[in-house]
């Protein structure tokens, strides 16, 4: 069930990849679905899934987009496996931490990226600043459904115990 | 018993060494990893193709029956017109520049009609790292490796690898592993366009253009053809910066006349390699 589910997620996020973020943002604000989606999983379920997810979702994208494949899925293993081994050992509920980890990890992946790609093309590839705003959009947008979906499941949570109001304005006051 | 944060690391391990493996076997080698890419492009295609269709029915709700339908039909057959109008003129305005060289007026009585095959954009880039469109054309519609595509204002790219029988993956000009041969149309100066697919703002490089030429910011950039693969005299960019360059050669950016990520058709031209081109690897 926990595959499907991994899988399902993965498939969604490259095919709103490839189909709607293409189109919508016109090429000027680079966005990396696939890569919140591992990192998401990872956080949730620990580094043994946030690796596989990063393998599949990674040697997928490859495929798709015609460079080296395996290079971009190394990239996402790692970045998996490393997301999961800091969900694992630390707590990240609040938006801002949610943001570090996100931001974080895009940039991780970019220093991946370029290092394997620099080592097989024999060259030195350029950090830019495109490269930065990526990982700043990765992280809203990590965040944005890190905080949709917990917001789902403390929402369920509440209505369940029928606390009231109280643990909203708790629950809000979290998130700052 | 081994533990699982040690079974983790194990497990680590093996898939790193599968990835060393995997990107070694395509050094020196392009197909290599070909059965799984050309399986999962199939499959995934399929998929791109029926949430295209799905997001092209909610386009067609949205601007069919909310809109007056008619009229929207009837413009879609004069955009049609307009972008098989607007090649023509490209190859027209190819012909005449071509004139001036009695051996390119000998070349064009074979070229004079370019077959093309129009295509419909039915995804875009996987991951931001590369410039690819999937188009919803593939081999059992003609369509083989290293076919130009190219848009009514200009050069869009090629057909990588080998298509899907019902769609192909298109390496964008812009893309960074993508490069043509170009000249300038004002004094006939020949390069290399490259692409900055890492460059947020879509542009090209032109390469290879010694600091003696003359070049001025909104030179006409068009296909030299030497590389094989797009005809010659298209339109690709207009000079958009040039500097001098600390070696032989000057730092050129061109700024492509296709509006690329405003792409929702495409023509795919359907011609032989000219005879005697040299191809130049463009991956």
């Amino acid at each position: 069930m926990k595959i499907m589910k991994v899988g399902i997620a993965l498939l969604v996020a490259l095919g709103l990849q490839t189909t709607l973020v293409g189109f919508t943002f016109g090429g000027n604000v680079r966005v990396d679905l696939v890569l919140v989606v591992i990192v998401y999983i990872a956080l949730r379920a620990g580094p043994a899934v946030g690796l596989w997810t990063g393998t599949v979702g990674g040697i997928t994208q490859d495929v798709l987009s015609g460079g080296i494949i395996g290079v971009g899925s190394l990239c996402k293993t790692l970045v998996g496996f490393l997301v999961g081994v800091a969900g694992s050992r630390f707590m990240f509920t609040k938006p801002t931490h949610c943001f570090m980890i996100f931001f974080g990890a895009s940039m991780l992946h970019t220093i991946f990226f370029l290092g394997i790609y620099g080592i097989l093309e024999f060259r030195f590839l350029n950090f830019s600043t495109t490269m930065v705003s990526e990982g700043l959009t990765n992280a809203v947008v990590g965040v944005v459904v890190f905080q949709l979906i917990e917001f789902g499941g403390i929402r369920d949570r509440l209505q369940m115990r029928h606390r009231g109001s109280g643990s909203v304005k708790r629950w809000l006051r979290g998130w700052i | 018993m081994v533990s699982t944060r040690r079974r983790t690391g194990y497990m680590l391990l093996v898939v790193i060494l599968g990835h060393i493996i995997l990107i070694s076997s395509q050094a020196g080698s392009t197909s290599a990893a070909g059965t799984l890419e050309s399986f999962t492009f199939g499959v995934f295609s399929e998929i791109q193709r029926s949430l295209s269709s799905v997001l092209g029915g909610l386009r067609g709700m949205w601007g069919g029956y909310i809109d007056l339908r008619n009229v929207e039909i009837e413009n879609q057959v004069f955009k049609e017109e307009i972008d098989q109008l607007q090649v023509q003129l490209q190859h027209q305005r190819a012909i005449a520049e071509g004139t001036q060289d009695l051996q390119s007026l000998l070349d064009l009585q074979t070229e004079t009609d370019l077959p093309t095959v129009s295509a419909r954009v039915i995804a875009a880039d996987a991951t931001p790292w590369f410039r690819t469109l999937t188009i919803d054309r593939g081999s059992q519609d003609g369509l083989r490796k290293d076919l130009a595509v190219i848009a009514p204002t200009g050069v869009v790219g090629r057909i990588m690898e080998t298509p899907g029988s019902r769609a192909a993956k298109v390496q964008l000009l812009i893309d960074r592993n993508a490069a043509a041969g170009a000249l300038l149309t004002r004094t006939g100066a020949v390069g290399v366009v490259t692409g900055n697919g890492n460059d947020g703002n879509l542009s090209l490089s032109m390469e290879y253009v010694s600091n003696l030429e003359d070049v001025q910011y909104g030179d006409v950039v068009v296909t030299s053809g030497i590389e094989g693969i797009y005809p010659r005299r298209f339109v690709i960019g207009h000079v958009d910066r040039v500097e001098e360059g600390s070696g032989l050669y000057k730092i050129i950016r061109v700024k492509p006349v296709v509006y690329f990520p405003g792409l929702s058709h495409v023509l795919v031209v359907m011609t032989e390699s000219p005879p005697g081109s040299m191809v130049v690897g463009t991956e």
